[in-house]
């Protein structure tokens, strides 16, 4: 995922990411983000998650494996936790 | 580092750290890796988010000050107000222009120049400059303020600015011999056991 990409999904994503994230497997790390962009985000802020992790417009036509699975590998491939440290780093957010 | 370079990548230092939006940041990173490791801006748009993570943190290293100046250094905090003077690219001008006033020195000459050295002189500059400023106040009247209950005038010196004043420093532990130590019972208030 190019820096890009990487900065616009953090800004997105950044208040629905779990504090203990360390502790966390990828499914129970996804499940967090998914479980608080459902209750405190707006509607369509999930597909605008899907769409920032992976690039593609819609999750239609995919079955429910698929879209988790294609979530898991985009948070696997940008490592969002590296990047929060990075951009605390630099002070951005 | 030539201090021409220096000085852009200081102005997209100040870029990311005031940026809001995440492509205004992403933007800026890029740039300052494209200016400070010449690579095409193309090129690393297309990297990893990490190759350019560590890319821009490693040119951030390089752009560091080998020496220590205290003027560069201090911790107080500046203000980043915008005044109304100011435009993009200002940061420039307002680094030269003591040494091409102070020294004679062209653009050009000072472009070339290493950025530790151009602040090291920099930093002389203001010295100097304090030194004669202190100097010009001492010989005036505004420096022997009257004090009306000794009925005496006494000096005062021009406040220095906050770089070139001494800093606090913690006072150090010095370790005492055991046979320099008082003899005889110490009296502990808080527990009120003796120990001798």
């Amino acid at each position: 995922m190019t820096l890009q990409q990487a900065v616009r999904l953090y800004k997105f994503v950044k208040p629905h990411l779990p504090e203990n994230a360390d502790k966390l497997q990828i499914s129970d790390y996804l499940y967090k983000i998914v479980g608080s962009i459902r209750t405190n985000g707006n509607t369509g802020d999930f597909a605008k998650f899907f769409t920032l992790c992976t690039g593609k417009k819609s999750t239609k036509g995919l079955s429910s494996e698929e879209v988790t699975m294609l979530l898991a590998k985009a948070l696997l491939d940008v490592n969002l936790e590296e990047l929060r440290r990075f951009l605390e780093g630099i002070k951005y957010g | 580092m030539k201090f021409k370079l220096w000085v852009s990548l200081q102005d997209i230092l100040d870029d990311i750290h005031t940026a809001v939006e995440a492509d205004q940041l992403s933007n800026s990173i890029i740039r300052f890796v494209s200016t400070a490791m010449f690579i095409p801006e193309e090129e690393l748009n297309k990297k990893h988010w990490m190759e350019v993570a560590i890319l821009f943190l490693t040119s951030q290293k390089d752009m560091g000050l080998d020496l220590k100046v205290p003027m560069f250094s201090s911790s107080s905090s500046s203000s980043k107000t915008k005044l109304e003077w100011d435009y993009k690219g200002r940061n420039y001008y307002a680094w030269i222009h003591p040494l091409c006033t102070f020294y004679g020195w062209t653009l050009e000459y000072i472009d070339e120049l290493d950025h530790n050295a151009v602040l090291a002189l920099i930093q002389e500059i203001e010295l100097e400059k304090q030194f004669k400023r202190e100097w010009e106040w001492s010989l005036s009247e505004m420096a022997y303020p009257y004090n009306s209950s000794t009925k005496k005038s006494s000096f005062s010196p021009l406040e220095r600015p906050e770089w070139m004043k001494k800093r606090y420093e913690a006072p150090k532990t010095t370790r005492i011999r055991k046979s320099s130590l008082p003899v005889g019972n110490v009296v502990k208030l808080d527990d009120s056991t003796t120990s001798g």
